[in-house]
C-alpha cells in the first residue's frame, strides 16, 4: 500500500488528476458525437505549435534561475522578427525559417541585456522575471505604434501602427503544419512541424548532455559546488538566458504560423504562465527539468485544452468554459509546484 | 543611518536621491504631463481628488504584509472579489443605497476574511515566494471566479434579482451597473469643497501638533529644534492660505471640486486603525515576525499564525477598499474589474517610496497622488505630444509594469548586496 503511495507522490497528484480529466474529456467527446479525427487533428496542431516555447524553460531550469516568466521578452523578439518578414514579404516555409533567422540576434541582444539584470537579483528571479515580461510587452506596444513598418497589409489602413491580429495568408500561414502532411483516417499528420519540432527537442537533449550543459546544471544544482569547480556561474546564467529567449522567439514563430496569425500589442502578455504550467504538468519542478518533461507535459496540456474546447461548447454553448478550465488548470499547477518548493531543495 | 555625521551635504543629498530615485522620477514625469497635457486646472484637480479617494484604502491595505516581511501582496485581489460578491449579493435582494452598501460589506467581511486565511496558509508553504505565489494566486481565483459566476450562476446557484442574468439564465451580466441610489451613495452622504477640506485638515494637525506639544510640555522640557512635524503643518497652513489669496484659478479649481466627507473619514479611519495596529502587541510581533521568522519563533511569537493574520487584515482592508472603488465609479466589469487592483495599488505604493521591505501612510497618501496624476496625464499628454492618445496609455501601463520591476530588482540587488557586505 505504501509502495503505491510512494509511487503516486511521486507521480505527482495534479498529474493523475489532469491525465483523468484528460481521459474524462475523450469519453465525454465520443459520448457527445464530437468528430474525433477533426479534434485530435487540432490535438496535434496545438501540441506542436507549444513544444518550442515549452522548451524555452529548460536552460532557466537548468540554470538555476528558475521558470523563465520573462518569457514574452523572447516572444516579442520573434514578433519582430516576423513583422520583418512580413513587411520584405518573405513567404512560404522559407518565409519561416528567415523570421526565425531575424529573431536570434534580437533574443542574443534581449537576453545580454536581460542577464545582466537576472545575475544581480538572485533568488527574486521570478518575480523580477514576471514584470520584466509585462514591461517589455508594453513597451513593444509603444514599439507597433511607432516602429517604421508600412507594408500595406500589415499596418492599420488609417491611423498609426501595426495591425493588432496579421492574418499570415499573404505570407506562410500554416505553411510548416502543411509541409509533407497527409492524413491517416482523418487525422491530419503536419510532417514539417513534427520534424521541426523534433528538431528542436534533440537539439535541447543533446545541449543538456553536452559539457555545457552539465556545467549549466552544475550551476543550477549548486552554484557553491560549481564555483568551486571553476564553473563561472553568472556566464553559465548569462547563456541559460539567452538561449531560453532564443527559443522563446522562435518558439511564438512556430506557434504563429501554426495558428495563422501574429498577435500584437498585449497578446504575448500571458504567455509564459501556459508553457511554464505545460513543463511542471510533464512533471519538472521549478529546479530539475528534461525534455520528456517538456513533450509529455506540452502533450497532456495542450491536448487537454484542444479536446475540452469542443466538448466545453456542446455542454454550454454560452461563455468560455474552456478558458476557463484552462486559466484553473495552468495557474492551479504553478500555485501547486511553487508550494512544493520549499519541501524540495531550490 | 549610523554615518550620517560623516557624511557631508552633497553625500546626504546623493543619499536622498539614490533612495527616492523612483519618487522623484514620477515626480519629473507629472509635472512634465501636466504641462503637456495643458487641461484645465479644475479638471486635473477634481480628477486626481476623486480618484484619490477611490484608491487610497486599495493602497493602504497593502501596508500590514510589508511589516510581516511578506512583500506586496499581489493578493488582494481576492479582497476585491469578496466585495463584488457583497455587491452582487445585494444587489440580488434589492437592497440598495447606503443601506445596500453596509450589507455588501457584511458579506464581503467573512468572505475576506476566509480567503486570507487560506491565503494566509498557502504563502506559509512557500516562504520566500509569497509574491509570486499571490499573482499567481489571483489568477488562479479568477479562474474559479469566472467559474463560479459565468456558469454556476443561474443553474446551481438560484439569482432572485433576474437584472443580474444574462437573457439565456446561465452566468452574470457584465458589466454590472449599481442602481441609481447606491451609485455614490458613500460619497454624496456629505460633500465639502476641496478648499476647506484642506484647510480643515491642516488646522486640525497644527491643533493637534500643538495639543501633543502643550501635553508633553507638562512633563518634560520642548527640543524647539526638533519640532518639524509642527513647523511644517504651520507653514504648510500659511502657505496655503497665501497661496489661495494670491492665485484666483487655485482657489477657483480647490472650490470647483468636492470632496466626499464619509469616504474621507472612513480613510483617516483606516489609516487610524493601521497606526494604531502598529502600536499593539499583535503590532510589535508582525514587525518581530518581519524582521526575523527565526527569531519571533524563538522569542514565542507563532510566526505562521502572524502571517495569516497580516494576509487576513490585508484582504478585508483591500474589500473595503474595493466596495468603495466600485460605490464611486457606479459600476463594474463582472470578470474583469478585480484584475489590476493589485498590480495598480502596488505600483502607486512603490512610487510613494515604499520599499518590498517598508512602507507607511505616507507613501501610500503620496504614491495615490503621483501614480493617480501619471494616470490621469499620460493619455492626454500623449495626444498633445504624439498626437496619438493610445500610445500615452501604453506609456502608463508600461510606467505601471516597470516601477514594480525597477522596485523588485533594485530590492533583491540590495540584499544580495549586503549580503555581500556581511560575508566580507
Amino acid at each position: 500500500m505504501t509502495g503505491i503511495k510512494n509511487k503516486i507522490s511521486a507521480f505527482g497528484f495534479p498529474r493523475l488528476i489532469i491525465m483523468a480529466f484528460l481521459g474524462l474529456l475523450i469519453v465525454l467527446m465520443f459520448l457527445m458525437d464530437i468528430p474525433a479525427p477533426l479534434t485530435f487533428s487540432q490535438c496535434i496542431v496545438r501540441v506542436g505549435i507549444n513544444m518550442v516555447l515549452g522548451l524555452a524553460m529548460v536552460p532557466g531550469i537548468m540554470a538555476g534561475t528558475g521558470m523563465n516568466f520573462a518569457l514574452p521578452l523572447g516572444i516579442e523578439c520573434g514578433l519582430l522578427a516576423g513583422m520583418i518578414s512580413l513587411q520584405f514579404d518573405m513567404t512560404g516555409v522559407g518565409g519561416i525559417f528567415a523570421a526565425m533567422v531575424i529573431s536570434i540576434p534580437f533574443s542574443i541582444l534581449a537576453g545580454l541585456a536581460y542577464s545582466q539584470l537576472i545575475n544581480r537579483v538572485k533568488g527574486s528571479e521570478m518575480m523580477v522575471s514576471t514584470y520584466v515580461g509585462f514591461s517589455v510587452v508594453a513597451l513593444m506596444c509603444i514599439g507597433w505604434l511607432i516602429l517604421p513598418f508600412n507594408h500595406p497589409s500589415i499596418v492599420w489602413p488609417i491611423g498609426d501602427g501595426l495591425r493588432t491580429t496579421i492574418t499570415l495568408e499573404k505570407w506562410y500561414d500554416r505553411a510548416l503544419n502543411n509541409l509533407w502532411a497527409f492524413s491517416v483516417a482523418g487525422v491530419e499528420i503536419p510532417v514539417g512541424l513534427i520534424l521541426v519540432i523534433s528538431v528542436f527537442s534533440f537539439l535541447v537533449w543533446l545541449f543538456m548532455r553536452s559539457r555545457l550543459g552539465l556545467m549549466m546544471k552544475a550551476v543550477g544544482s549548486n552554484p557553491e559546488f560549481a564555483k568551486a569547480n571553476g564553473i563561472h556561474v553568472d556566464s553559465m546564467r548569462t547563456l541559460a538566458t539567452v538561449i531560453s529567449t532564443i527559443l522563446g522567439g522562435i518558439g511564438i514563430i512556430i506557434y504563429a504560423q501554426g495558428f495563422g496569425f501574429y498577435q500584437l500589442y498585449n497578446a504575448p502578455l500571458m504567455m509564459a504562465f501556459p508553457a511554464i504550467a505545460a513543463v511542471l504538468i510533464g512533471g519538472a519542478t521549478p529546479s530539475r527539468v528534461t525534455v520528456f518533461h517538456v513533450v509529455f507535459g506540452t502533450i497532456m496540456f495542450q491536448s487537454m485544452l484542444a479536446i475540452a474546447t469542443p466538448v466545453a461548447n456542446s455542454l454550454i454553448p454560452e461563455g468560455n468554459l474552456s478558458e476557463v478550465v484552462r486559466t484553473i488548470v495552468s495557474n492551479g499547477i504553478i500555485l501547486y509546484a511553487l508550494s512544493r518548493m520549499q519541501g524540495g531543495k531550490r | 543611518m549610523e554615518h550620517s555625521e560623516k557624511t557631508n551635504f552633497t553625500g546626504l543629498l546623493k543619499k536622498i536621491l539614490v533612495n527616492n530615485a523612483v519618487t522623484i522620477l514620477f515626480v519629473v514625469i507629472c509635472i512634465a504631463g501636466i504641462v503637456l497635457a495643458d487641461q484645465p486646472m479644475p479638471y486635473v484637480v477634481g480628477e486626481i481628488s476623486s480618484r484619490l479617494f477611490r484608491n487610497l484604502i486599495l493602497i493602504l491595505a497593502l501596508l500590514v504584509p510589508v511589516w510581516a516581511g511578506m512583500g506586496m501582496n499581489f493578493s488582494i485581489v481576492l479582497g476585491a472579489m469578496a466585495a463584488q460578491i457583497g455587491i452582487m449579493v445585494s444587489m440580488n435582494f434589492s437592497v440598495t443605497g447606503v443601506v445596500g452598501l453596509v450589507l455588501a460589506f457584511i458579506v464581503s467581511v467573512p468572505l475576506s476574511l476566509f480567503f486570507g486565511n487560506l491565503t494566509g496558509r498557502l504563502f506559509n508553504h512557500t516562504k520566500g515566494q509569497e509574491m509570486i505565489t499571490g499573482m499567481i494566486l489571483g489568477f488562479f481565483a479568477k479562474g474559479v471566479y469566472d467559474l463560479v459566476f459565468m456558469f454556476l450562476c443561474g443553474p446551481v446557484i438560484p439569482v432572485k434579482n433576474q437584472t443580474l442574468l444574462l437573457p439565456n439564465g446561465i452566468g452574470l451580466t457584465t458589466p454590472i451597473n449599481l442602481d441609481g441610489e447606491t451609485k455614490g451613495a458613500m460619497n454624496k452622504l456629505w460633500t465639502i469643497s476641496l478648499e476647506k477640506a484642506l484647510y480643515i485638515i491642516l488646522i486640525l494637525a497644527t491643533v493637534f501638533f500643538v495639543g501633543q506639544l502643550i501635553f508633553k510640555m507638562k512633563k518634560e522640557k520642548i527640543d524647539w529644534k526638533k519640532q518639524y512635524k509642527l513647523y511644517i503643518a504651520v507653514f504648510s497652513l500659511v502657505g496655503y492660505h497665501i497661496l489661495l489669496t494670491v492665485s484666483e484659478t487655485v482657489r477657483f479649481a480647490l472650490n470647483f471640486t468636492d470632496v466626499p466627507v464619509v469616504t474621507g473619514l472612513l480613510i483617516g479611519a483606516v489609516g487610524l486603525a493601521i497606526n494604531f495596529l502598529s502600536r499593539t502587541k499583535l503590532g510589535s510581533d508582525i514587525h518581530a515576525v518581519g524582521q526575523s521568522q527565526t527569531i519571533a519563533v524563538s522569542m514565542g511569537i507563532p510566526a505562521d499564525k502572524i502571517r495569516i493574520m497580516a494576509i487576513m487584515i490585508s484582504t478585508l482592508l483591500a474589500a473595503l477598499g474595493q466596495l468603495v472603488f466600485i460605490q464611486d465609479i457606479g459600476n463594474f466589469t463582472t470578470y474583469t474589474a478585480h484584475e489590476n487592483v493589485g498590480t495598480f495599488s502596488i505600483a502607486a505604493l512603490l512610487v510613494g517610496g515604499a520599499s518590498i521591505k517598508k512602507a507607511n501612510i505616507g507613501h501610500a497618501i503620496l504614491g495615490a497622488l503621483l501614480f493617480h496624476t501619471m494616470f490621469i496625464i499620460s493619455p492626454l499628454a500623449g495626444k498633445n505630444l504624439f498626437d496619438n492618445a493610445q500610445l500615452g496609455e501604453y506609456f502608463r501601463v508600461f510606467v505601471c509594469y516597470a516601477v514594480i520591476a525597477v522596485a523588485l530588482a533594485l530590492h533583491a540587488w540590495k540584499q544580495i548586496m549586503a549580503k555581500k557586505a556581511e560575508d566580507n
